[in-house]
C-alpha cells in the first residue's frame, strides 16, 4: 500500500513538474520566434543551426538522473571569475587605504586569470552581440533544465516502482 | 525636369514597382491571416496574394519554415525582374542595396567555416539577393588579409573592407565586428552615392538611410552589453558617421553601460521619442524598439510611394516587402505555437 502511495506521490510530483515545464518552453519558443522577427538578420534568416558550432565544444552541464544531479559548469565558472575579480579591487582598494596612511603599501599578489574553458552557448550567434528577446529566450530553456532533471529521475522512480508491484 | 526624362529609361520599371505595391497586404487581410486556426488555413489565406504559385508548390507538410522560404521566393522572383530591366542609374542603385545582403552572405561563410560547418550545408542558406560568383570560394577563410587579397579584392566589397584588415584572429566576435565594419563602411558609401541622385530620391534615401544607421548606432550599444572584450573604441569604429545621432550621442553611447543611458541619449533625438517605451511587460515579447523603427521605416515607405520620378520606390517596395514577409512568418509562428494572444504583434504597411 504504501508504494502504492509513493507511485501516486511521483506521479503528482511529474504532473506538476510538468505544467511548470509547458509555459516555460511555450515562453522559450515565442521569444526565439520573436528574437528572428527583430533580429535585423535579413529575410529567411533565424536564429537556428545555420549558426551552430560543430567544434568540438566541452558540455556545460553536468547532470545525473539517478541522484537528480545538476550542475552548470559555465554558471560555476563565471561566479570564480567575479570572485576573483571582487578579490583583485578589494586587495588594489587596501593597498590605496595603506597609501594614503603613509604605510608601507602591501605586496598584492596578483591572481592570475584562469584560462576561460567553457563561453557562453549565445556567443555562436553573431559573437554574443544578439537582440533582447533571444537571451530571454535562453534563459528560458536553461531553467527548464533542471525541472526536465527531475521529471526523468522521478520517471526512472516510476518505472522502478511499477517493476516492483 | 527630372518628371520629363524619368520615363524614357524607368517609366516601365517604375510601373512594375508599382504594381507590386499594390499587391502588398492591407490591414484588413491581415486580420484575416490573424483568424486563421492552423497553417493550411493561411496557406488559403494567403492564395490571393502574390504568394500563391510558390505556396501551391510545398512538398510534404506545412511548416512555418515552408511558408517563410516560399515568400522569400517570391520577392526574389520579382526582384530579379526588376534587376533585369534596370538601365543605369538604376542599375547601380538595385547593386548597392544588393551589397548590404553580399555582406551578410560572405559573414555568413566565414561564420560557418569558423563552425566547421561542410560548404555545401551552408552555401544554400545564403541570401540569393546577396550572391556573387566568388562567394563559394570564400571557405577558404583563416584571417581577413588573405581572405582579401585572393577572394574579396575582385567583388564589389573590397571598397568596404577599409579598417578590417588589421583583424588576424577571427573569432565569432571579430566576425561580428567585422560585419558591423563593413556595413557601417556600406552605408557610408551608399549614402554618398544617394547624395548623387536627383531629388525628390536623393531626400528620401537620405531619410531611409538615417534611419538605418541610427538603428544600428542603438543595437550595436545595447546588444554589445555583457561583451567584455569590445571597448569603446572598437564599438565607436563601428558607428557610422552620418545620420541624427551623428557626433556627440554616439560617443555617449558607445560609452554607455546601462539601458536608462542609452535611453537618455536616444530619446533627446524629437523623433525617437517614446522608442524604449514598452507596452508588453512580458519577458518573451519586450521588443518595442524594434517593432518603433520598423514602424518609422514602414511610415517612410507609405510616404515615398507619394512621389513619383524617383528610384527610391523599388527600396521603399522591397523593405515593405520584407517586413510582409516578417509579419507572415510571425503570424504563421503564433499559429504553430498556438500564441493567439500574440498574433497582433505586426506592424501593418497599408
Amino acid at each position: 500500500d504504501i508504494k502504492y502511495l509513493h507511485l501516486l506521490e511521483y506521479i503528482d510530483e511529474v504532473e506538476t513538474l510538468m505544467d511548470t515545464l509547458h509555459p516555460q518552453l511555450a515562453q522559450g519558443f515565442l521569444s526565439l520566434s520573436r528574437a528572428n522577427f527583430a533580429s535585423g538578420l535579413g529575410i529567411g534568416k533565424k536564429f537556428g543551426q545555420d549558426y551552430w558550432d560543430y567544434g568540438e565544444r566541452d558540455s556545460h552541464v553536468h547532470v545525473c538522473v539517478a541522484t537528480g544531479e545538476f550542475r552548470d559548469l559555465l554558471q560555476e565558472q563565471n561566479d570564480k571569475v567575479d570572485e576573483k575579480a571582487v578579490e583583485n579591487a578589494e586587495a588594489e582598494t587596501s593597498g590605496l587605504r595603506s597609501r594614503n596612511s603613509k604605510l608601507e603599501p602591501k605586496k598584492i599578489d596578483t591572481v592570475e586569470a584562469q584560462p576561460v574553458k567553457f563561453k557562453n552557448q549565445i556567443r555562436m550567434f553573431n559573437g554574443g552581440m544578439v537582440p533582447l528577446p533571444l537571451r530571454q529566450s535562453q534563459q528560458k530553456f536553461k531553467s527548464c533544465l533542471p525541472i526536465v532533471v527531475k521529471i526523468a529521475q522521478l520517471r526512472q522512480q516510476i518505472s522502478d516502482l511499477m517493476d516492483e508491484l | 525636369m527630372e518628371g520629363v526624362l524619368f520615363n524614357i529609361d524607368f517609366g516601365y520599371l517604375e510601373g512594375v514597382v508599382r504594381g507590386y505595391r499594390n499587391g502588398l497586404m492591407t490591414s484588413s487581410q491581415y486580420i484575416n491571416l490573424t483568424q486563421c486556426d492552423n497553417l493550411d488555413d493561411l496557406k488559403l489565406q494567403l492564395s490571393a496574394s502574390d504568394y500563391a504559385a510558390g505556396l501551391n508548390n510545398v512538398p510534404g507538410q506545412l511548416t512555418t519554415a515552408n511558408i517563410q522560404s516560399k515568400t522569400n521566393e517570391t520577392l526574389f522572383k520579382q526582384w530579379e525582374y526588376l534587376r533585369q530591366q534596370a538601365v543605369e542609374p538604376m542599375a547601380s542603385f538595385m547593386d548597392y542595396i544588393s551589397y548590404g545582403y553580399m555582406i551578410d552572405n560572405v559573414v555568413l561563410l566565414i561564420t560557418g567555416t569558423l563552425h566547421e560547418r561542410d560548404l555545401a550545408e551552408i552555401l544554400p542558406r545564403c541570401n540569393p539577393l546577396g550572391w556573387f560568383d566568388t562567394l563559394p570560394a570564400l571557405s577558404i577563410a583563416t584571417d581577413m588579409e588573405s581572405l582579401y587579397s585572393t577572394v574579396l579584392v575582385d567583388t564589389p566589397l573590397a571598397p568596404f573592407f577599409k579598417g578590417c584588415l588589421s583583424i588576424s584572429d577571427l573569432d565569432e566576435l571579430n566576425v561580428e565586428v567585422i560585419r558591423n565594419t563593413l556595413y557601417k563602411n556600406y552605408l557610408e558609401l551608399f549614402h554618398a552615392f544617394c547624395n548623387g541622385l536627383a531629388d525628390p530620391a536623393a531626400t528620401i534615401m537620405t531619410r531611409f538611410l538615417e534611419l538605418e544607421a541610427d538603428r544600428r548606432v542603438i543595437n550595436i550599444a545595447l546588444n554589445s552589453f555583457g561583451i567584455s572584450e569590445l571597448e569603446k573604441a572598437e564599438k565607436k569604429k563601428m558607428f557610422p558617421d552620418f545620420g541624427a545621432l551623428a557626433g556627440f550621442a554616439q560617443d555617449q553611447l558607445a560609452a554607455a553601460e546601462d539601458v536608462d543611458q542609452i535611453r537618455s541619449v536616444v530619446e533627446s533625438i524629437s523623433s525617437y521619442r517614446g522608442c524604449f517605451d514598452s507596452d508588453d511587460t512580458d519577458a518573451g515579447t519586450s521588443t518595442n524598439l524594434e517593432d518603433f523603427f520598423y514602424k518609422l521605416e514602414m511610415d517612410y515607405c507609405r510616404n515615398s510611394f507619394t512621389q513619383q520620378f524617383s528610384v527610391s520606390v523599388v527600396y521603399s517596395w522591397l523593405r515593405a516587402k520584407e517586413q510582409e514577409i516578417r509579419n507572415i512568418t510571425w503570424i504563421a509562428e503564433c499559429i504553430a505555437q498556438n500564441q493567439r494572444e500574440k498574433l497582433n504583434n505586426y506592424i501593418s504597411v497599408f
